[in-house]
């Protein structure tokens, strides 16, 4: 005989169980489904940019090289070794989470990473803006500082997002799904960069 | 608690541990290299290794499903070898 939670999930199952049923592959997804929804928007978004960018630097050649010149490709690096860093710390705090141990600090440490990202950039911004270069100098550098600002703006999200998760599970459990679902966002950042820096610094 | 999706923590350093000399072997090679052909694709071809590390082993999808990371880093495929296309001489 089924008792009578039995019966309600039998006759009325919740939505994750309803899409489990349907979509099986989705069942052990991290970070719940809406967050992939996110991703892969944000992704076919930065796709379709990137594949604009390579075919108009076929065809402005000189433009882009002169550009690329001018751009700082060791600060860059630097910039790619604090996101994948974040990434490790922020995988950390998922994987520590299973367990009864506190995750604040590296909470904390990915949204700190995510600043210090900004930092970097902004100087190579200052260096940028130094020589009077602007959105409507040449089509490179609308591309280089629409793309990189629009990643910046989501790293700041990331770092705002953090801080505010390292705060509130100082005083209060995280649910597993919302930790995974910002550790996916901050993942899905650090990828979008990874294409960004060697397209913009280094292919020619 | 679901201790079995990942064998231990240390995997996420050896992983970060491998990501580093990757990113800093994109620049020496691009800054060193002549041949501007190789660079584009050797260089879009380590962020392609990294972007498999990252989906497989810091988003858990090789434990927590193998049929998106397939579909996912298929996806990644495709765009890094247009782009790799795309910037070929």
């Amino acid at each position: 005989m089924l008792n009578e939670l039995d019966q309600k999930k039998l006759f009325h199952p919740t939505n994750s169980e309803n899409q489990r049923q349907l979509y099986p592959f989705l069942e052990n997804l991290p970070g719940g489904g809406l967050i992939w929804i996110v991703f892969w928007l944000e992704i076919l978004t930065f796709a379709l940019f990137f594949l604009v960018f390579a075919w108009i630097g076929r065809t402005d050649r000189t433009v882009f090289i002169e550009g690329q010149k001018l751009l700082h490709p060791l600060l860059a690096t630097l910039n790619t070794v604090v996101l994948l860093t974040g990434s490790w710390w922020v995988a950390r705090a998922v994987f520590l989470a299973r367990s009864p141990e506190k995750i604040s600090a590296w909470l904390y440490a990915t949204g700190l990473s995510g600043f210090l990202f900004i930092l970097i950039k902004s100087w190579e911004y200052t260096q940028i803006f130094k020589q009077g270069i602007s959105l409507s100098s040449s089509i490179f550098w609308f591309f280089y500082l629409f793309l990189t600002l629009l990643h910046l703006a989501h790293v700041a999200l990331g770092g705002v997002i953090f801080i505010w998760l390292g705060w509130k599970s100082s005083s209060e459990r995280l649910q597993t799904e919302t930790l995974e679902a910002a550790a996916i966002y901050w993942h899905m950042v650090d990828i979008i960069w990874l294409i960004l820096f060697p397209l913009i610094y280094f292919t020619r | 608690m679901n201790f079995t999706h990942r064998e231990s923590s240390l995997n996420l350093q050896v992983v970060w541990g491998v990501l580093l000399p990757l990113t800093l072997g994109s620049y020496l090679f691009a800054e060193k290299m002549n041949s501007v052909s190789t660079v584009n694709a050797i260089v879009l071809l380590l962020a392609l290794v990294k972007i498999w590390m990252i989906l497989s082993e810091f988003m858990e999808l090789r434990r927590r499903s193998s049929g998106i990371l397939v579909f996912t880093f298929g996806f990644f495929l495709v765009m890094v070898t247009s782009l790799i296309l795309l910037r070929l001489n």
